[in-house]
């Protein structure tokens, strides 16, 4: 039977539950997820919008009742010249919803005739839900469920996964994803011996350098900088705290809901007080003549902050209105603003009294070992200024006995010499640069940078259009009223910020947004594309996951383990898509250009980090220990007699230059000259969340692969490593050594090649040169500046 | 070791795989060019081959520049006689009338009215096209600027100089085809997203020089050749690292990340010979740098910025874009906005001057705007009347063109009595956009990439060109 339309079917027939349940369940999430951004309320295109009743009607789409006379559904079905959506067809289960949906008489109830894009129907705010993983065809490819979820989606298009990664390949990646090290020479002879992914998997996890690599993923997501100040290099040389804190925090697999309470409110306890690094060192100027405005404009960004890294939704927006398309509103927005208005980031008093910092409390043995640490300082300064005065005194004796004599005279000229040696001896001494710096040294007693509660907590007033002087309505303390998590919403007790009962409720099992935020991030480091792509907008404003399953699964799966992030990895990393190769081929690189499906391996560039450390690995220049300050000294003891702000012209310590990326000094802003390449190749910006770094391609960074003193360095310092080794065995250490698997005859062919041509051409240009090592060293920096390097496939 | 042209040429072949659009392969093979950025026939005949934009971050205030209301200046300190709609333009209860903040008077022939403001350019008047009844989208600038930068405020995509440049190529192989000039990177309002290439190859990327918190003159392209190596071993090196780059694709496969790779090398091989040159405007005459207000405290920065912009213009640059940023006039806007346009106006007016006088007005296109206007009515964020600013507003704005394929003099598009809303002659940002192309000899409706499954637009499925400015 062939109905009139879509309206009628509205009018005539009363609501079944059933049919209002498959619309709510299925039908609404499907239109809102796969059609509103084109079909929705702001854009409209072909004139036709599904998020309404009135717009599906007028849309003409759907004939209540008669499925083949639809041409939604024909779209859906990519049977006819239309297909939608554009970006990949439905999955059969989709399809199937809404075939059923029309059939069963297309019914829209009436009470929701103009669904508020993002309100409860938004697939991010509904509780997370563990399915089993679907049945596919090729059950022996998968090994585990992830595979079973992600073959599904690739059955479903008629596509198959790309063969497996070749071990060479598979442990490199494997060990950068995991470590952001490359696999040494011995490492790869034992996984070609012995393949078991898992003692390599178990190793890495275990090793110092997990910690450092995924520690700084988190820091991404953070404002962790060491300098604040708009505009202003005030150095903050007690942040690397928070630093440690969190590398310290993966290497132990602290629990992730107490990882965040402990930043969010872990000040409680004492050992936790560099966590709430995460709340109070942000981009914010400590200095304004507006106070009022300044405490808010902080509130504000630490509101946006919890927001986007912990939910993944822009808080921000609702400062001035209702969130216009996530479920925030403008109370919601101060009521959390009011935890923290209520909770101290800068210090008291002095308007650029600084981050409010905090003293590690004191214990006798502490007390004992600080005073002995000044004692030692104290004696080496009166050791330094001592054997100064001794070299002044020499000076001046010299000086004395040249006062008198002849311009020209023969033991003038002697007397000179000896006060050159002298100058020269105290300068080498090292004693003087030591005295220079003994202010700067000097012993601090532990401090980090920490929030505290305020006296006197206080709710938030609305303000007009977020400006701080026009208060309106005061907002009780509290969390989202649109976020459900399952259980009642938590108090604020008066005497609290509410930081406690915010850390509370955002790490509950059924906080529907935590752990996928969460799983998301870990799958987009290890895959390079989140199941959301969005990873910081889990709002309607995101995209929508590629599998929603197996999101939920991985979400669960990390509440299951007890929220421990390396458990998860671990499982990730043992599946079969994970191992797969990266080579694009077949029918799929055609159906799913992106790679959405995961039918291979994504080739990516190495982040800035891993570029910078693998470099200092193959050199033997990397020093792997680290954490503690990082300043340059003259950026320490900031507070007392340091310079205010961090020169331009700043050097990085000797002892911190060649240690990994992450332990070097980060500043607003561009960083030091030294390391200059965070620079070129896309370093995250600290005054931004950043969940995925941008890989641009430009020139610019070319030249520095071509011209960088710090490329041809390392580049020289490898090729005297492996001077007077046979060609064939020297290739094969360098290429071992940066691309962790054995030469070619292809490789050593071509290096002996070009050698000995330009080893021809430095001679001809100077004699005098080392020529072989100056070939050499060219062809390693080749090595480094190819892709084979560049990027892990 | 060196590829012989044949080899190089089958390496390019190769590496290209499924990656480029029917246009750029159409190209190729009409020309037997392998690469890129070779130039391109356009659709269709047009005098403009490329274009200066320059970019006034922040929203230029209309009503105290361009477009004279007299009911505003009378009624200056009243209630808003309009009903402002709260979801898209912010205003407080407490707003009023802002009168202009500068004197207008008639200039030239084309009947403008203009403020006292920017005395260079009002000579100017009548060689420009002025459209008075610009809208956007958002009222906010992080989505405003990417709407105008890229034709979308909600997703990452190619920003126009990339399409355009996929488009054409460029003509001068030596230089990027496509630069960028001191845009702002940090905060909402920045982002390297606003010249990136999206899900174009990376080789369409905008190339920047500097950024905004550091005048030009400190700004460098680094790392910018090798003193050490003759030039012929510094090719026998890159030589290498290429030959490295194509064994890698063949042992892993193709890989559009890793062709990009191999053409920024050889774009910036190229440009270590030419590039430090034209960024050098200080080799230029006394005269012209004078005439750029170079040397002068107010204009000397946004001075370089133009004239390196004419520099790279000459040597046939396909887009280039001249940033200023500070244009947010939210307080202070008697005394805040009288500094902005003092910083352009002369540079501007020099840089118009001097494009004609080297007869590269006759093929290039220079765009001046923001991302959107600003409103009638005060806003005092500091609470003091007498610090009243403007804030943004969508609903209208007035931009200006000059150079090849517009109409000179032209004054199209008209506001309301308070300059608040666009009542005749409306231009979206995607007018402008096809408008833009078409003047470049690219229909905007056939100017597509495909990706993922579908062929996308610089203007998505809007964008109506402006037949009224074009000359």
């Amino acid at each position: 039977m062939r109905l009139f339309g879509f309206v009628s079917i509205f009018a005539m027939v009363p609501v079944c539950l059933a049919q209002g349940d498959l619309f709510e369940s299925k039908v609404r999430p499907i239109l809102l997820a796969r059609c509103s951004s084109c079909h929705g309320t702001s854009v409209q295109m072909a004139g036709k919008q599904f998020t309404t009743r009135e717009g599906m009607h007028r849309s003409g789409s759907v004939v209540a009742g008669d499925v083949d006379g639809s041409s939604l559904i024909q779209a859906v079905r990519y049977a006819g010249k239309v297909k939608m959506p554009p970006a990949g067809k439905l999955a059969d289960s989709e399809i199937a919803a809404l075939e059923k949906w029309v059939r069963d008489g297309a019914v829209w109830p009436e009470g929701v005739t103009a669904p508020a894009v993002g309100t409860a129907g938004h697939w991010a705010l509904r509780p997370v839900k563990k399915t089993a993983a679907p049945v596919v065809r090729d059950a022996a490819w998968a090994r585990g469920e992830i595979d079973r979820f992600v073959l599904a989606k690739m059955e479903g298009k008629g596509i198959a996964p790309v063969g497996d990664a070749d071990p060479y390949a598979l442990l490199r990646r494997v060990t950068l994803d995991l470590t952001g090290l490359l696999p040494t020479a011995e490492e790869v002879a034992a996984f070609v011996a012995d393949p078991s992914l898992e003692k390599v998997v178990d190793r890495l996890l275990a090793s110092p350098a997990y910690g450092e690599r995924w520690g700084r993923h988190w820091l991404d997501v953070t404002y962790y900088a060491e300098t604040t100040g708009v505009g202003r290099r005030i150095p903050l040389p007690e942040a690397w705290r928070y630093r440690d804190y969190v590398i310290r925090a993966y290497r132990e697999d602290k629990p992730y809901d107490q990882f965040l309470r402990e930043q969010i409110a872990g000040d409680e306890k004492e050992e936790n007080l560099a966590a709430t690094g995460f709340l109070v060192l942000g981009p914010w100027a400590w200095f304004s003549y507006d106070r009022v405005q300044m405490r808010f404009d902080i509130a504000d960004q630490q509101v946006d902050l919890v927001g986007r890294t912990v939910m993944g939704l822009t808080l921000g927006c609702a400062r001035c209105h209702d969130h216009k398309f996530d479920p925030v509103t403008n109370k919601d927005y101060y009521a959390m603003a009011g935890i923290f208005l209520s909770t101290q980031t800068t210090a008291r008093g002095n308007g650029n009294g600084g981050i409010h910092l905090r003293r590690f409390p004191e214990t006798a043995a502490k007390l004992k070992e600080h005073a002995e640490a000044v004692a030692a300082w104290e004696k080496r300064v009166a050791e330094v200024e001592a054997s100064d005065k001794i070299f002044k005194k020499e000076q001046e004796a010299v000086s004395a006995k040249m006062k008198d004599l002849p311009a020209d005279s023969a033991e003038r000229k002697a007397l000179q010499a000896e006060l050159a040696m002298l100058k020269k001896k105290t300068e080498f001494a090292g004693d003087r640069q030591i005295l220079a710096f003994t202010k700067y040294a000097q012993p601090r007693w532990p401090q980090a940078y920490a929030a505290a509660e305020m006296e006197f907590p206080e709710d938030a007033r609305i303000a007009s259009r977020g400006d701080a002087h026009q208060l309106g309505d005061f907002v009780p303390r509290g969390v989202l009223s649109g976020v459900a998590t399952g259980e009642a919403p938590p108090e604020v007790p008066p005497n609290g910020s509410g930081r406690k009962e915010l850390a509370e409720w955002l790490t509950r099992p059924g906080h529907p947004l935590t752990a996928r935020v969460y799983v998301n991030r870990i799958w987009h480091h290890l895959f390079g594309r989140g199941i959301v792509a969005s990873t910081d907008n889990f709002g309607t404003r995101g995209e929508p996951p590629t599998h929603p399953e197996l999101l939920d699964y991985l979400a669960a799966r990390l509440v299951e383990e007890k929220w421990s992030t390396k458990k998860l990895i671990r499982e990730i990393v043992l599946s079969r898509v994970y191992g797969l190769s990266s080579r694009a081929e077949g029918r799929a690189s055609e159906v799913d250009t992106g790679n959405e499906l995961l039918w291979r391996s994504n080739r990516r560039r190495l982040e800035v980090e891993a570029f910078r450390d693998a470099v200092l690995q193959a050199s033997g220049r990397l020093e792997l220990q680290g954490g503690g300050p990082s300043l340059p000294l003259t950026a320490q003891n900031v507070h007392t007699i340091a310079p205010f702000f961090l020169e331009d012209d700043s050097k990085i310590e000797g002892h911190v230059k060649y240690r990994r990326t992450v332990y070097q000094p980060i500043m607003r802003g561009s960083q030091m000259e030294d390391v200059d390449l965070l620079n070129v190749f896309d370093f995250k910006d600290p005054d931004q969340v950043v969940g995925v770094r941008s890989a641009t391609t430009v020139p610019t960074q070319m030249l520095y692969l071509m011209n960088s003193p710090f490329l041809q360095e390392e580049s020289r310092r490898m090729a005297e490593g492996t001077r007077g080794l046979g060609d064939a065995e020297r290739v094969g250490r360098l290429v071992m050594a940066t691309l962790s698997r054995p030469a070619t005859a292809r490789d050593v062919e071509q290096a002996k090649q070009f050698v000995s041509d330009f080893r021809a051409g430095l001679a001809k240009k100077d004699a005098g040169a080392d020529a072989e090592l100056g070939a050499w060293a060219r062809y390693c920096q080749a090595l480094f500046a190819s892709s084979a390097f560049l990027y892990r496939r | 070791m060196t590829f012989s042209g044949n080899q190089d040429r089958r390496g390019f072949l190769r590496s290209l795989g499924g990656g480029f659009g029917s246009l750029a392969l159409a190209a190729m093979a009409a020309e037997g060019a392998v690469d890129p950025l070779a130039p391109k026939t356009p659709h269709f005949p047009a005098k403009a081959k490329r274009v200066i934009l320059c970019w006034m971050q922040g929203g230029m205030s209309q009503m105290d520049l361009f477009d004279c209301k007299e009911r505003l200046k009378q009624e200056g300190g009243k209630k808003i006689p309009f009903t402002v709609n709260s979801t898209k333009i912010r205003s407080e209860e407490t707003a009023l009338l802002l009168p202009p903040v500068a004197e207008f008077s008639r200039v030239g022939q084309c009947g403008l009215t203009m403020s006292n403001l920017m005395p260079h350019l009002t000579k100017k008047v009548d060689e420009l096209c002025w459209l008075r009844g610009m809208v956007t989208d958002s009222p906010a600038h992080p989505g405003a600027i990417r709407l105008f930068q890229t034709g979308s405020s909600q997703f990452v995509r190619p920003s126009m100089g990339s399409w355009i440049t996929y488009g054409l190529g460029t003509e001068n192989r030596n230089l990027p085809a496509y630069m960028v000039i001191s845009p702002m990177l940090y905060g909402d309002d920045g982002s390297p997203l606003h010249y990136s290439s999206g899900f174009l190859p990376a080789i369409y990327q905008g190339m920047r020089l500097g950024d905004a918190r550091t005048p030009v003159k400190n700004s460098k392209i680094g790392y910018l050749g090798d003193p050490t190596l003759p030039a012929d071993l510094q090719r026998q090196h890159l030589d290498l690292i290429q030959a490295r780059n194509r064994m890698d694709q063949e042992a892993a496969g193709a890989d559009a990340g890793v062709d990009g790779l191999i053409q920024s090398y050889e774009l910036a091989y190229r440009m270590q010979v030419q590039a430090p040159e034209v960024f050098d405007v200080m080799g230029e005459s006394e005269a012209t740098r004078q005439l750029y207000g170079i040397g002068e405290e107010a204009t000397d920065n946004y001075g370089r910025k133009c004239l390196m912009a004419r520099r790279l213009a000459e040597k046939g640059v396909r887009f280039i874009q001249v940033t200023d940023n500070g244009w947010d006039h939210h307080s202070k806007i008697g005394t805040g906005l009288r500094k902005s346009a003092m910083g352009i106006d002369k540079p501007l007016a020099g840089l118009l001057t001097d494009l004609k006088a080297r007869g590269l007005l006759e093929d290039t296109l220079v765009v001046v705007t923001g991302e959107f206007g600003r409103t009638p009515f005060d806003q005092s964020l500091g609470g003091k009347r007498e610090d009243a600013g403007r804030d943004h507003n969508p609903n209208c704005w007035t931009m200006f063109m000059a150079g090849a394929g517009v109409k000179q003099g032209l004054i199209h598009g008209e506001t309301d009595e308070y300059g608040w809303k666009t009542v005749n002659g409306q231009v979206h940002v995607h007018d402008l956009h096809a408008t833009i192309l078409h003047l470049l000899g690219l229909d905007h409706e056939r100017l597509t990439y495909r990706y993922s499954g579908r062929d996308f637009r610089l203007t998505d499925v809007y964008g109506k060109v402006v037949r009224e400015v074009l000359g």
